[in-house]
Formats: C-alpha cells, sequence, structure tokens
C-alpha cells in the first residue's frame, strides 16, 4: 500500500541557517522529518526531543547476563572436578567475583554494539535519502509530507542553500 | 541574603549541648575504669570529621587543578568544612591523655628496636602534628586565595593546589599507619594508606552531597544548587564508591590468597568472627551497595531525598569503617556501643557543626 | 567543563576533513615505505626468533630455575601497560567532559588495540607450546577437564581477552562516523571497504541520538575495565607470597604505572606523527602539555608506592622483605633500579616546570625515557624478586637472551607496523568530535 508524498531535501552549508531553521521547523506538529549532520547537533536533539535511546536497556540486560554467567560457568566447572587447591575451597566466590566483573564489562559491551545496531537499524546497504554533503560540512534537513503541507513548509525552509522538491511514492507507516 | 539564613539559628543550643555533652561523656570515659571505650571511639570520630573537614578544601583543590567548572557552587559548599581543621589540631593534641590506651606498642605489647625508632610518642604526634598544622595552614590559604581569585580575577592558586593535594596525600599515609595500622602493631599492608585518603575523600563527598540536600533551607540562597549539580555530585559519589571498594577489595583479596599468618589476623578478626564480622557488612552494604544501586539510576541522583538519604548512609557506613578499623585492634573481644560511644561522636558533630557556622558567618554561601 | 580552545584557534571545520584526509591518507612518500620495511625486518627477525625457540625448546630462552617468567611477561606487562592510556584518555576524560581528548583520542584508542593484541602474544610464548594455546580457554575437553578459576593466570585470559574485545569495540564504533566520511570521499574498493566499516551510517539525528548513548555507555564499561585490568595483571603477582611481589598496594601501584607509561607512549607517538602530517592545527603544544601534567601525576603516584613499598619493608620488621628490597636496590640489578628510579621518578618531575611542560621536543625526550624507566620498572619487579627469593640456596641471576630479545623487538615492530598502516588508512583523528567542537565554539558554547 502505498501513497504520494512530497520530498523536500534542504542543504545547509551554514550552521547558523541550519539551526535557525531547525528552531522554525520545531514548532510545525507531527513532521515527519529527517535531520542529517556531520557531527551530533544538540539543538537538533532539543529542538526535537526522543525517548531515552534503547540502548542503555541493552548494555544492562548484558551485564546482568555476564554476571550470571560469570558465576554460574566457574561454580559449575568447579564442582565437575571438586578438589582443593591451594588450601582453597572448591566454589571461590571471592575469586569468582573477579570472572563475574570481566563478563559482565564484556557482555555489557557485546550488548551495547547490539543495541546500538539495532536501534539506529545498521548496518545497511540503502543510503536512503543520503547526499555525500551531509558527511562533509553541510548540514540537511529532510521532510516528507502531504501536498497540502508542502508549500508551508518550503516557505520555512528557504534559507537553506539548496531546496528540492520531489514526489516519492512511500509505503503507508514507513518503519524509521 | 539576611543574617538568619545560618544553620544554627534555631538550634545552637541543641549544638551547644552536643558538644558540652560529648566533653562531658569524654571527660567521665577518660577517668572511668576502662579508658579504652572512650579513647578508641574518640579516634575514629577524630580521624572521621578531620578527613571530612580536610577534604573539603581537597576537593576544591582538585577542580582547581582539573580547570572543571562544574563544580562552582558545590566548592564552596566543601569550603565550608574546613573551618573545623584548627579544632582538629587541639583534638589530637588531646589524645597525647590517652597515648597509653590507644596504642598498645607503648606498653602491652612488644615490638623491635628499629621499630622503635618509628613508633615513639614524641615522634609520632610531633610528626602528626607538624603535618596536620601544615595541612590546616595550605588548606586556609587556598581556599582563600582560591575566593581572592574568583572575586578579583587574581591569578588562580594552582600551584598551592598542587602542593596541597602532595601535603594531603603523604600526610594522609601518615596518619592511616599511625592512628591505624600501628594499632595492630605486628600488621602491616602497603595499600593502608591510599585505602585511607581515598575513604576519607569519599566520605567528604558524601557529606558534601548531605550538606547540598540537607542544607538547603538555610543554607544557600533559593534555587542553589541545580539539577546538574546534583547530577554531577551523585556521579561522583557513584564513582568514589566504586574506587574505594576496589581499593578495599585488592586489600582484601591479596591477603586472602597469601594467606599468611602475620596479615591475616587483621582479616580474620573482622571479617569471620562476630559481631565485627556484621559490623565489616554493615559498611559494605551501606558504602557501597547502597549508592551502587540507587545512584546507577539518573533518577536517583536527582531526587534529592534519595540522594541525601544516600549519602547519610554513606557517612554512617564511613563511621563504621573506620570504627572496624581500629576497634577491634584496640578491644577485639569487647564490642560495646553505648551511650559513651553516641555523645562522643554527637560532640565531635556539634564541634564540626559549630565550625562550619562560624565560617558561614564570616563567608556566607552566594 | 573546560571552555579552553585547544586546536589552533584558525582551525576550521573544512581544514578538519581536509587535514585528515588528505595529510594522512594521501601516498606519504617514500620514508613511509622505508618505515614500513624496517618494522617487516623487525617482525622477521621476531619471529625467526619464536621459531627458533619453537623448534629448539625454551631452552634458548634465558630464564632458569628460580627466574622462570623472564622477560617474557616483563614485555607482556610493559605492553598491557602502554594499552592503558588509549582506553584512559578516550573513556575517563570522556566522562570527566575534558575537551582536550578530542583529537587525539583516536590515536590512543588505536595504540591500545595494538598494544593489547603485542601483550597477548607473550603469556602464549612464554608457556612454551603455543599450539596448545587454546587450552587457556575453558571449553569441554575429552576428559572434562576444565581450567582452574582460582589462578590468577585465568583471570589473566579473561581479563585481557575481555579488554581486547572492548577496546576494539570502542574503537570500530567510535570510528564509525568518520569511516562514513571516508565512504563518501572514496570510490572503488577501498570506498567499498570504508563502507563496510561505515555500516551504513547516514548521520540522522536519530542515528546520533543512539550513538552518543552507546558511545557513554562504552566509555562507562571500558572505565572500570581499564582498572580491573591491570590490577589483574598485578595479582599475577601479588597473589603469590613471593617477597617483593605480596603487596598489597600492586593494583593501584599497576594501574598508575600503566597509565603513566601509556601516557608517555601516546607523547612518544604523537611527536613524529604530528610533524610527518602536518597536524599542528588540531593537535596543538596544549595537548602535549595536558599529556604531560597526566604523566607527571601518575609518575607521582608511581613514586609513592616505590617508597611505600620500602618503607612498609622496613617498617614490617620481615626479614623476606627486607632482604628482598635491599637486593633490588643494591642487589645484581640494583643499577637498573636506579635508572628506573631516574627514569619514573626524578625526570618527570621536571614537568612541575612551565617551560619544559609546554615544549614538546623535550617531552618527547622526557617519554621515550619513561618507556625506558617503565620497562625496567617491569624487570625489576619480576626478575629481582623471583632471583632472590626465601632460599638462598635457589638464588641465581637472569640475563635475557638474544632469542628474547628478538622477539621483543619483533613485536615493537609489530606494534609500529599496525600503527603505521592504520595513520595510513584509517582517519587519525576523530573527525565528526573535533568538528562538534570547532562548530560549538562558534556559538560560544551557550549550553553549558
Amino acid at each position: 500500500m502505498t501513497e504520494t508524498k512530497q520530498r523536500i531535501k534542504a542543504v545547509f552549508d551554514n550552521y547558523e541557517r541550519f539551526v535557525e531553521t531547525l528552531k522554525k521547523l520545531a514548532a510545525e506538529n507531527s513532521l515527519d522529518i529527517e535531520i542529517f549532520s556531520p557531527m551530533p547537533v544538540p539543538e537538533a536533539e532539543r529542538l526535537f526531543p526522543q525517548k531515552p535511546s534503547r540502548v542503555r536497556w541493552f548494555t544492562f540486560f548484558g551485564g546482568i547476563l555476564g554476571v550470571i554467567i560469570g558465576f554460574a560457568f566457574p561454580v559449575y566447572t568447579a564442582l565437575q572436578w571438586p578438589i582443593i587447591t591451594g588450601g582453597k575451597p572448591v566454589v571461590t566466590i571471592q575469586v569468582f567475583v573477579i570472572i563475574a566483573f570481566e563478563l559482565l564489562i564484556l557482555f555489557g559491551a557485546i550488548f551495547t554494539l547490539l543495541g546500538l545496531l539495532i536501534s539506529a537499524r545498521l548496518p545497511r546497504q540503502n543510503l536512503r535519502n543520503y547526499d555525500v554533503r551531509f558527511s562533509d560540512n553541510s548540514f540537511g534537513v529532510i521532510i516528507l509530507t502531504d501536498e497540502s503541507h508542502a508549500a508551508e513548509l518550503q516557505h520555512l525552509m528557504q534559507e537553506a542553500d539548496e531546496l528540492i522538491v520531489d514526489q516519492v511514492e512511500v509505503e503507508k507507516s514507513i518503519d524509521r | 541574603m539576611n543574617q538568619d539564613n545560618f544553620i544554627l539559628k534555631n538550634s545552637r543550643l541543641i549544638v551547644l549541648a552536643f558538644i558540652l555533652l560529648g566533653s562531658l561523656f569524654t571527660v567521665i570515659g577518660a577517668l572511668s575504669a576502662n579508658p579504652t571505650r572512650m579513647w578508641q571511639i574518640y579516634l575514629v570520630n577524630f580521624l572521621l570529621w578531620t578527613g571530612i573537614a580536610q577534604s573539603g578544601a581537597v576537593f576544591s583543590a582538585a577542580l582547581e587543578l582539573t580547570n572543571a567548572t562544574w563544580g562552582a557552587r558545590m566548592r564552596q559548599v566543601a569550603e565550608s568544612m574546613v573551618f573545623f581543621l584548627p579544632f582538629s589540631l587541639i583534638l589530637l593534641l588531646l589524645m597525647i591523655f590517652g597515648a597509653d590506651y590507644i596504642f598498645p606498642w607503648l606498653s602491652k605489647v612488644n615490638i623491635s628496636e628499629t621499630k622503635k625508632i618509628y613508633l615513639n610518642l614524641p615522634f609520632l604526634f610531633g610528626r602528626n602534628f607538624i603535618g596536620l598544622t601544615a595541612l590546616t595552614i595550605l588548606s586556609f590559604a587556598f581556599v582563600n586565595r582560591r575566593r581572592m581569585a574568583d572575586q578579583k580575577k587574581n591569578e588562580r592558586p594552582r600551584s598551592l593546589a598542587v602542593v596541597l593535594l602532595l601535603a594531603y596525600v603523604v600526610v594522609y599515609t601518615i596518619i592511616s599507619y599511625d592512628f591505624i595500622m600501628s594499632l595492630s602493631p605486628h600488621w602491616y599492608s602497603t595499600i593502608m594508606g591510599m585505602h585511607f585518603f581515598t575513604a576519607c575523600f569519599y566520605t567528604g563527598i558524601a557529606m558534601i552531597l548531605f550538606t547540598a540536600v540537607f542544607g538547603r533551607w538555610r543554607l544557600f540562597p533559593e534555587n542553589f544548587m541545580q539539577d546538574n549539580d546534583f547530577h554531577d555530585l551523585g556521579k561522583l559519589v557513584f564513582g568514589f564508591a566504586i574506587f574505594w571498594m576496589s581499593l578495599l577489595w585488592s586489600q582484601f583479596l591479596i591477603i586472602w590468597y597469601g594467606n599468611l599468618p602475620e596479615e591475616t589476623e587483621f582479616l580474620q578478626l573482622r571479617l569471620f568472627e562476630e559481631p565485627w564480622r556484621t559490623i565489616s557488612w554493615l559498611v559494605i552494604v551501606f558504602g557501597f551497595i547502597t549508592p551502587l544501586v540507587i545512584l546507577l539510576n539518573k533518577r536517583g541522583k536527582l531526587n534529592q531525598w534519595v540522594a541525601g538519604s544516600v549519602a547519610s548512609l554513606i557517612l554512617i557506613g564511613s563511621f563504621f569503617h573506620l570504627f572496624v578499623l581500629i576497634v577491634p585492634s584496640l578491644m577485639p573481644h569487647h564490642f560495646t556501643f553505648g551511650l559513651m560511644e553516641v555523645f562522643v561522636t554527637l560532640g565531635f558533630l556539634g564541634l564540626f557543626v559549630l565550625a562550619q557556622d562560624i565560617r558561614l558567618r564570616k563567608i556566607p554561601i552566594r | 567543563m573546560d571552555k579552553e580552545n585547544y586546536f589552533a584557534p584558525t582551525l576550521t571545520a573544512d581544514q578538519v576533513s581536509d587535514q585528515v584526509l588528505l595529510q594522512s591518507l594521501k601516498n606519504p612518500g617514500k620514508p613511509f615505505y622505508l618505515a614500513l620495511a624496517l618494522f617487516g625486518g623487525m617482525i622477521i627477525f621476531g619471529l625467526y626468533c619464536l621459531f627458533t625457540q619453537i623448534v629448539k625448546g625454551l631452552g634458548v630462552a634465558g630464564m632458569n630455575n628460580p627466574v622462570a617468567w623472564g622477560i617474557y611477561l616483563v614485555n607482556f606487562v610493559f605492553w598491557v601497560g602502554i594499552a592503558h592510556s588509549g582506553t584512559l584518555i578516550s573513556a575517563i576524560l570522556f566522562l570527566f567532559r575534558s575537551r582536550w581528548r578530542t583529537s587525539i583520542n583516536r590515536i590512543a584508542e588505536a595504540m591500545t588495540v595494538f598494544a593489547v593484541i603485542m601483550a597477548g602474544i607473550f603469556p602464549l610464548i612464554h608457556v612454551g607450546r603455543i599450539w596448545f594455546a587454546y587450552w587457556l580457554f575453558p571449553y569441554p575437553n575429552a576428559r572434562m577437564l576444565w581450567v582452574n578459576f582460582r589462578s590468577p593466570l585465568n583471570w589473566d585470559v579473561f581479563a585481557v581477552s575481555t579488554y581486547m574485545t572492548v577496546s576494539a569495540l570502542f574503537f570500530i564504533v567510535g570510528m564509525m562516523p568518520d569511516m562514513a566520511v571516508l565512504r563518501d570521499r572514496f570510490q572503488g574498493i577501498r570506498g567499498k571497504i570504508y563502507g563496510l566499516f561505515a555500516m551504513g551510517w547516514r548521520g540522522t539525528h536519530k542515528q546520533w541520538h543512539h550513538y552518543e548513548t552507546a558511545y557513554l555507555l562504552f566509555a562507562a564499561l571500558a572505565t572500570p575495565l581499564v582498572i580491573s585490568v591491570h590490577s589483574i595483571v598485578s595479582w599475577d603477582f601479588a597473589m603469590s607470597i613471593l617477597p617483593g611481589w605480596h603487596s598489597t598496594i600492586f593494583a593501584p601501584y599497576f594501574v598508575a604505572g600503566a597509565i603513566f607509561s601509556g601516557t608517555a607512549m601516546v607523547i612518544t607517538i604523537l611527536f613524529p606523527l604530528r610533524k610527518i602530517f602536518k597536524l599542528e592545527n588540531l593537535i596543538t603544544d596544549k595537548h602535549f602539555t595536558r599529556l604531560a601534567q597526566m604523566m607527571l601525576l601518575t609518575s607521582l603516584i608511581v613514586s609513592y608506592s616505590y617508597l611505600t613499598e620500602f618503607f612498609i619493608a622496613w617498617y614490617g620488621n620481615n626479614i623476606y622483605e627486607q632482604a628482598t628490597f635491599y637486593n633490588r636496590a643494591f642487589g645484581f640489578y640494583g643499577p637498573f633500579f636506579w635508572l628506573m628510579i631516574f627514569c619514573n621518578s626524578l625526570l618527570p618531575l621536571t614537568i612541575f616546570f612551565k617551560k619544559i611542560r609546554s615544549n614538546p621536543k623535550i617531552l618527547f625526550l622526557i617519554s621515550l625515557l619513561v618507556n625506558v624507566g617503565m620497562w625496567l620498572e617491569r624487570f625489576v619487579i619480576i626478575i629481582s624478586s623471583l632471583a632472590h627469593d626465601y632460599n638462598p640456596y635457589a638464588w641465581k641471576n637472569y640475563t635475557p637472551t638474544y632469542i628474547e630479545w628478538g622477539v621483543f623487538i619483533g613485536t615493537i615492530g609489530g606494534f609500529l607496523m599496525l600503527f603505521f598502516l592504520f595513520v595510513k588508512f584509517a582517519p587519525v583523528v576523530a573527525i565528526s568530535e573535533v568538528k562538534g567542537q570547532i562548530f560549538h565554539d562558534v556559538r560560544g558554547g551557550e549550553h553549558d
């Protein structure tokens, strides 16, 4: 199921004008907007607030998993061959703390990476809407909108160095 | 901000009462049949409050050296604690009267001749008095110069900050050897100095957090501390909880693993025999696990009541940390915690608050 | 947060990309290839020595009966130490919001990854039959015998491999946005490879949002990891009851030493690198000053530990400890000890002078000597304690053979080779972070 939408792509060479435009756009409700920049833009975070990233939950549960494995695995293996060495008990929790700690970090880090890849939809082949200038020193705003709003939004973004409007077929409720 | 806003407006009497009762119990305890009981709690408190007061200046100096601007407000809170230091010098000298009961190597335990070169009364009090006096002077000089630099845009007292930090490390290492390690005359641990000054600093920042939360109504102008201040302070406390524990842990693990008799007696008593075992666990729960769990969450850091409660638990934990380091060395098989302990502690608390009040009258927080 | 500008005041965002892309990725010319050839030669010599040892057996190394841990383990600790400041500069300074980490953090991270790889080789060489290296890992083998988790050497396996994994992840994730920059600038197969590392990065605000969270979390995980890894390395020694090894201060002492040596190595590498690739705009003298201050701080902690160890050996009244430390300073290996004291404790004190800490040339010289000093520190700790333990009957000195030196030289070659290739093919500076700071400064930091 597809529908026709207007895609407005604005490219800014100037950071100040880019931020100004963002401020104007922030006043609009329910924009389908993507902001491109070569580095994180605090204003974009502030003007278009997002939910706290899910990545931290990945880290959290990865860490917990690491701790569980870090205790369970040494205990299991120690009990497989219960022999006292060096006068230390077979199940030496004091020592397994170290293994648990290392695995906490290891699993936490691996899950953080997974979390990042899943949340940011990476890795991907198709660089949708991308423009190579966005990794240089240009900033971009790309908005998908209905025909009715297009003119108004274009007016808001008139300070852009380059403004391209075209028709695109998009699937409804496209997942971004 | 007017004069009424100081700490003691309504509670001056209470504070004075604390000090009076504390002094009374100190004297009674010193003259009683078992003066050790009083002197050990006196020593615990002496180290606790001196450490807290000193870390106020150290905190400020560390901020100075790292060019950190995030602590501009809380360093004023920190610096207000410094005024206790001159009092602590007097409190140190008072301990000469209890030296016989505090230091087992004076009469009770035999130590070798070489050790007597280091462990003897005149040298011990001499070096500690000189060290603490130097630190007091340095702290006051630094805090004043720092304030001048802020007001008049003078040169920042960076070299003074360096000297202060170096002196802090050296003097507190010596204190830890003299007042903690030497109480078990045959025991030694190389990490003791670092463990002790880290613990003091950790207690100090917990105290800053505590003061920042519970001093709000009277101490500060409206909206003085802001959310991100609490966030930063919470992170700092969280980080130090882990760091302090890691030092404690490396000390424990190495001694436990090596299992050498001359080293393990210290841990055996504290970690495996009641009632010290319970107190040690209490220290770990209050000083490490609570901040770890609660301050991990951003909401835990930002909710001031939660953060303040955690800070007060850390302070209680720190008290018992010193308690369990010192007391089992002196009275290994008698655990007493009664009016004597409570009132001597309250006496020190009163003196600390009084000192802070004097300072805040002179230099209000703005 | 400090608001100082650490870049050259004239630096603009355009220059960042140009400088990184053009200066360091273009054909670097003859000296570069000559250097690569030299490092290749070192690697080949190292491999030759290694194969000699494999063919003839461990006897070709100088290790003897009391000194069972020769310079292979000295090198292991040395390289792990070097690896530490990378994560420190990257992660800890990130958490403390220190702005000077930007523009040198990538180099430090690369150093970490390569140094850990070099470190990881040594225990395997040391234990002899390198083809059984997989025995170190816990796996269900035919007799259902598991590794002994109570052994500190096994903690090392977990610590070092965790460290290697996490620092590599941190490094690669940190490079993702910059790899996108390269992907967009290069065509053909090279562009494709960069694209692989960029993983389809587009730089949308949603991606940045997740990226920043993940980066913060990586930093928060890496910081305690750094401390734990070198603590565990120190426990390889401290868990024994050998005088000179069994000391409770070992963990913080080794961690500080590791950061000390790592910072010195960063200076050692940055100085020529900046010159060769003309990165003066990005890596300014202020960066060197900050690094020097960090070196000074850690040097002081290390000196504190030296003093503490000697004092407690005297105070503790334990004859074995006293003999060990007396022997350390005045015994067979005494000269190394004093050289170590000079390089690690005395020389860095000159950094207190502003003239010296703002002069990269002198700092470079100091850092070279600190590298030597820190290698000697591990030598003094490991060898002098082993050679002179409880039983006078077993005392024996140790001198490394050319085989052992050869393997060490080989790893130096390997480290530098990896580093040079990294500089040639990857962005040496975190482009996005530098740009972020430049644009931030333009706005005057309104959101602090």
